[in-house]
């Protein structure tokens, strides 16, 4: 689809007989946000809706979308679904309703990232698009529209003695240590 | 066909520039881990595999090798919020006790230290490279006191495990806390870091005293209270080495 861009991951890094894909789709200026919401708590989307102010770039996307596949590949999901489990994986939290509140859409939300998996044709972004009444951008747009003192607030990163470019790699940090600190 | 319009040329490939390699003859193996350089989604990284070992008890290994990984982690999380340069961690395999992340561009300490000292080898240069080596120290005591400050003690300090940053000395990265120990931090423990660091460079680096003095000298810049309290235990240790009496 035009504009959504496709991404390889390996489940088990460097595991090369595994992959699975992900495709990913901007969206801004949003106008059902709260539809999108009701047909999310019916299931009748099979898709992860991020909210898109709280990705600083791809690379933490991916990195949490690697998370999400590598639990998912060894059955140690914490979600029922993949699309909240890469959802849940952008979280720095262990509480899964606070991650998926914090990450996901919201009923007032205007931007978002969709994210499909084992979609390397396209079709189910395809099929997703038509329920979006919004208008999707180039994935290089990514970042844009984040809100670094809100990414700052929400991954508790207040320490002043670090560079700011290092600001993903600690996001990042964040996300694939949170099961293993604490 | 209509749906052919609407495709974007390149938009269905696969995205460039994130890609996953493995450079397989980098291979370093340690008594502790496999480290092989990679690349992990476009990032330069390093795999870090604790493996098993087959002359420890089978329970035993899986506990160490678990407890060790886990160790590692919070002591890299720590090190980060208390402002001290670790590298970010990318992946992490709990099965395996694997961990992918950053590949830090820079010589180790010890590296670094060799090719001053061959750098200003000559006799005249001597003076010089003592007060490089010093400095250096100094640069390295305040992290270590900032480390200390914050409860985290590395366990394991050696001009190895201490990495600069485009060969920076103010931009010190320090790797693998496998041993380190936080919450209640004692200044015997403290004091056992430094004695080990002391020993460490003492058997890794000739005519190097210098190190050491600015270490304590920069350690003491972090806190006056903890370079005193720490500097009265590694003197007890200093005499006695680092594991405790166990007489009466």
């Amino acid at each position: 689809m035009k504009n959504s861009q496709l991404y390889e991951l390996q489940p088990d890094p460097y595991d090369v007989t595994q992959r699975k894909f992900v495709r990913f789709c901007l969206f801004n200026d949003v106008k059902n946000a709260a539809e999108l919401c009701q047909l999310l708590r019916e299931q009748k989307i099979d898709a992860a809706l991020i909210r898109s102010e709280l990705v600083l770039e791809p690379f933490v996307l991916l990195a949490a979308a690697n998370r999400a596949v590598h639990q998912s590949a060894h059955n140690r999901m914490s979600c029922r679904s993949l699309s909240a489990e890469l959802i849940y994986s952008l979280s720095p939290s262990r509480n899964i309703s606070d991650s998926l509140v914090t990450f996901g859409i919201s009923e007032n939300s205007t931007s978002i990232i969709a994210a499909t998996f084992d979609d390397k044709s396209g079709s189910l972004m395809k099929k997703l698009a038509k329920k979006i009444k919004a208008k999707s951008v180039p994935f290089e747009n990514l970042g844009k529209s984040s809100n670094v003192s809100l990414i700052k607030k929400v991954y508790q990163v207040g320490n002043p003695s670090f560079a700011p470019e290092s600001l993903p790699d600690h996001i990042i940090s964040r996300i694939v240590s949170k099961d293993f600190v604490s | 066909m209509s749906s052919d319009e609407e495709m974007d040329e390149g938009a269905d490939c696969i995205a460039s520039g994130f890609a996953n390699s493995i450079d397989l003859a980098s291979l370093k193996q340690g008594a502790e881990a496999k480290l092989t350089e990679c690349v992990y989604l476009g990032r330069n990284a390093i795999v870090k595999e604790r493996f098993q070992k087959s002359y420890r008890h089978p329970i035993l290994d899986s506990r160490l090798n678990k407890a060790r990984t886990k160790a590692e982690l919070r002591g890299i999380m720590k090190a980060k919020d208390l402002g001290i340069q670790t590298p970010a961690i990318f992946f992490i395999d709990g099965e395996k006790n694997s961990i992918i992340m950053e590949r830090i561009d820079g010589p180790t300490a010890k590296l670094w230290i060799e090719t001053k000292r061959s750098e200003f080898s000559a006799e005249a240069d001597n003076n010089r490279f003592q007060e490089i080596i010093r400095g250096f120290g100094v640069l390295l005591g305040e992290q270590i006191g900032k480390l200390h400050l914050g409860g985290l003690v590395h366990g394991d300090l050696t001009t190895s495990n201490i990495l600069l940053r485009n060969s920076d000395e103010n931009l010190l990265v320090f790797i693998d806390f496998g041993l380190s120990g936080q919450g209640k931090v004692t200044p015997e423990e403290k004091g056992v870091d430094l004695y080990v660091l002391e020993r460490a460079i003492a058997s890794t680096h000739i005519n190097s005293e210098q190190i050491m003095i600015g270490v304590l000298e920069g350690y003491s810049k972090a806190s006056q209270k903890q370079s005193l309290a720490v500097g009265k235990k590694l003197d007890e240790i200093r005499l006695r080495g680092r594991k405790r009496d166990m007489i009466g």
